[in-house]
């Protein structure tokens, strides 16, 4: 019985297949909206779990912890306050700390972040499982005026190793402070992760403080202030000269650099920038260093083992943050109080893992939206199909009488439909499913070598069946309306139809 | 074919879609097994009732019922269904094939739902699908002609004879029909009758046939007036 049943309802279907695909396609479409809505937003959370592990805290200015992260981690937005080299020196040289890198931001180049930091960066920074930072081309940080370029900065400004960069202080495509008087050097370029790591120009510590130091020794106006800053900031338990800087940086020059500069390259530098710079460095500064610069870098490179790290170790006078590994991860709640309650400094330390929930929780609510929207849309899929259903009712009652004239009891009947109904569904379901994940499996190449945007694929998960199966329920139940109105056509109209 | 005395056996029975309308009152109606009744009456004049009240579709308000023995009453909606399945071949006017169906699924459809007639199908050929055959080359509908068509691309006396090989596969103690020629011509129709009685006495079923065309009377054993069966019959005509 079971079996007439299946088969009665295959062939019914098949010979309705033009109303049977429709339905079918309308059901698949927006299953496949769930679907990939559902893809997106677990892609979006695997990015961002992706893009950094291994790390068990991370440390800067006291603050939102969600602001810290996206920061520090993803280049969104910006810091408020940095750290001074003390507490991170001090912190870093904590016998539970295994590792640090600290992270100096601030910077860019032509829109992407310029990211300070030293050696330890391409040897403990660690990206989806455990993936470490791996060089494309050249060599990694060494020498102050090196850079080392993600991969997606190099293959959109078309940049090589041996190429010479400008660095701007302050964030935007257009800054209008060009620190042009000394370029950075194209060191290496990274590998693609698919992380914003591939987004962002990687200098030293020291670079960064040249970049500053310099700007700040320029000659110009404002630096009189400067030099007062230097008198009226003997901060008691602070000695060597770099620590008055770090002081410095934080009130004075700051404020130097939003009123007294911005203005005056409003005027004068902008142009001048725009237009002379970019020639010139497209035609004349590429080949220079085709040629010349990298064999003088190379030369550089042979000679200086000793140099690469005296590099990392010029000190800066404060850097914006830094990420912690620890020895093991049982210390890992004990240094985070310690950072938090730090005496000297407004601190705090955060768990990538736990300042990612709570992202989470805030895009929940958006998400919740998406995928509500994406549920309507399944319901008004499946009311497409109950339309359907209910249209071809009167032509259906003849063939009821003729299964009910051939010994069907009027039960068969109401579950013909069901079935029909379960089969539609789930076949709508299953090509939804189907048309996200062939649609990932073509978009993802191109996805990785447009945006640098990974996507981690995989099988149909969970949630892939769930809604199946759902969808395929749901189905089934929004047809008992038409099978309970044929269930009482087929009592009524008994064997013949008159109509 | 069986021991029992009566195919059909009608006693004092009353119906009405309403409670305030009879459409039918029959005091007394028989059909005996193996008999080739004809039941002749306009439409309207409680046929499709009485087929209704035979097949164990509806239920008399009062009297009884009693099919091969059976009383109809006696049985639950599901056994009544079974019961048809099991002993009841049916002919209509039309519609009576379902359209994605193949010829031969469409014969075989009865024993889909009757193990028993499967099983008497068996019988008589090699398999259901061979009975099947058999059946449609018998009412003159040659195998390969046929078989592989879609039932639409028939014509309607073709599909009429299709309908009757299906009422008869697995050779049901009784077969109703109800208009089966009324789509017919005239020549037609009598070809229709002579091989639908011919099939029926082979297989020793009963035959209940309605229509309007009293030349096609003579048939049969008997044949009967609705009207004169039917004490309602002119009531319900009349409204």
């Amino acid at each position: 019985m079971r079996s007439v049943l299946l088969q009665l309802a295959a062939k019914s279907v098949l010979n309705r297949r033009l109303t049977a695909g429709l339905t079918v396609l309308s059901v698949a479409v927006s299953v496949a909206l769930l679907v990939g809505v559902d893809r997106i937003r677990t892609e979006a959370r695997a990015g961002f779990a992706n893009t950094i592990s291994g790390a068990d805290l991370i440390v800067g200015a006291r603050g939102g912890p969600l602001n810290l992260l996206l920061y520090s981690v993803f280049r969104i937005g910006d810091a408020t306050s940095g750290i001074s080299w003390e507490s991170y020196e001090d912190i870093a040289g904590r016998p539970e700390v295994a590792w640090t890198i600290p992270l100096s931001l601030g910077d860019s180049h032509r829109g992407y972040r310029v990211l300070g930091t030293t050696s330890a960066y391409f040897e403990h920074y660690r990206h989806g499982r455990e993936r470490r930072l791996e060089l494309a081309a050249g060599t990694g940080l060494a020498g102050v005026r090196d850079a080392v370029l993600g991969s997606e900065v190099a293959d959109r400004l078309r940049y090589a190793v041996g190429d010479s960069i400008v660095v701007s202080h302050g964030i935007g495509d257009i800054s209008f402070e060009h620190h042009d008087e000394l370029p950075f050097t194209v060191t290496g370029i990274l590998e693609p992760t698919g992380t914003p790591v591939d987004r962002t120009v990687h200098v030293t510590l020291a670079g960064i403080e040249a970049i500053h130091d310099d700007s700040a020794h320029a000659p110009g106006d404002g630096h009189d202030d400067h030099a007062d800053d230097h008198g009226d900031a003997p901060d008691d338990d602070h000695a060597g000269a770099h620590d008055d800087h770090a002081d410095d940086h934080d009130d004075g020059h700051a404020d130097e650099h939003d009123d007294g500069h911005a203005d005056e390259h409003d005027d004068g530098h902008a142009d001048e920038h725009d237009d002379g710079h970019a020639d010139e460095h497209d035609d004349g500064h590429a080949d220079e260093h085709d040629a010349g610069h990298a064999d003088e870098h190379d030369a550089d490179h042979a000679g200086g083992d000793t140099d690469d790290h005296a590099a990392d170790r010029v000190e800066p006078d404060s850097i914006t943050a830094f990420i912690v590994g620890l020895e093991s991860r049982p210390l890992l709640l004990g240094l985070q109080r310690h950072v938090n309650e730090y005496a000297s400094e407004p601190l705090m330390a955060i768990i990538p893992g736990v300042a990612l929930q709570q992202l989470w929780e805030m895009l929940g609510v958006a998400e919740a939206a998406m995928l509500g929207i994406s549920v309507f849309v399944v319901i008004a899929g499946l009311i497409g199909m109950l339309t359907t259903f209910l249209t071809s009712l009167t032509e259906r009652r003849r063939e009821m009488a003729v299964l009910r004239a051939a010994g069907a009891g009027p039960g068969l009947v109401f579950a013909l439909l069901i079935v029909e109904a379960l089969l539609l569904a789930a076949a709508g379901s299953l090509a939804g499913v189907a048309i996200v994940h062939a649609a990932m499996f073509v978009a993802r190449p191109l996805l990785l070598a447009h945006f640098g945007l990974a996507l981690a694929g995989g099988a149909p998960g969970l949630f892939d069946l769930a809604v199946v199966a759902a969808v395929t329920i749901a189905g089934g139940a929004v047809a008992v309306i038409p099978a309970w109105r044929i269930y009482r056509y087929s009592l009524a109209d008994g064997l013949t139809v008159r109509v | 074919m069986t021991d029992i005395e009566t195919a059909i056996r009608l006693r004092g029975v009353r119906f009405g879609y309403r409670p305030d309308s009879i459409v039918l009152d029959i005091a007394s109606f028989d059909v005996a097994p193996g008999e080739r009744v004809f039941l002749e009456g306009a439409s309207g004049s409680g046929k499709s009732t009485l087929l209704g009240l035979v097949g164990g579709i509806l239920l008399p308000s009062h009297g009884e019922v009693s099919v091969l023995g059976q009383a109809i009453a006696d049985l639950s909606g599901a056994g009544r269904d079974r019961f048809r399945a099991d002993h009841v071949g049916f002919v209509f006017q039309m519609f009576n094939l379902l359209p994605y169906l193949s010829v031969l699924d469409n014969v075989a459809l009865p024993c889909r739902f009757s193990a028993r007639r499967a099983a008497r199908a068996r019988q008589r050929s090699e398999s259901v699908v061979h009975e099947a055959r058999r059946l449609l080359g018998r009412l003159g509908l040659v195998d390969a002609e046929i078989v592989g068509r879609r039932v639409t691309e028939l014509s309607i006396g073709q599909q009429q004879r299709v309908a009757a090989a299906r009422a008869l596969i697995g050779a049901p103690a009784l077969v109703v029909a109800d208009e089966p020629t009324s789509a017919l011509d005239a020549g037609a129709r009598v070809r229709f009758v002579d091989l639908l009685s011919e099939e029926c006495a082979a297989a020793g079923s009963a035959v209940l046939f309605a229509s309007h065309d009293p030349a096609l009377a003579t048939r049969f054993d008997r044949s009967l007036s609705m009207a004169a069966v039917n004490a309602a019959a002119v009531v319900e005509t009349a409204a």
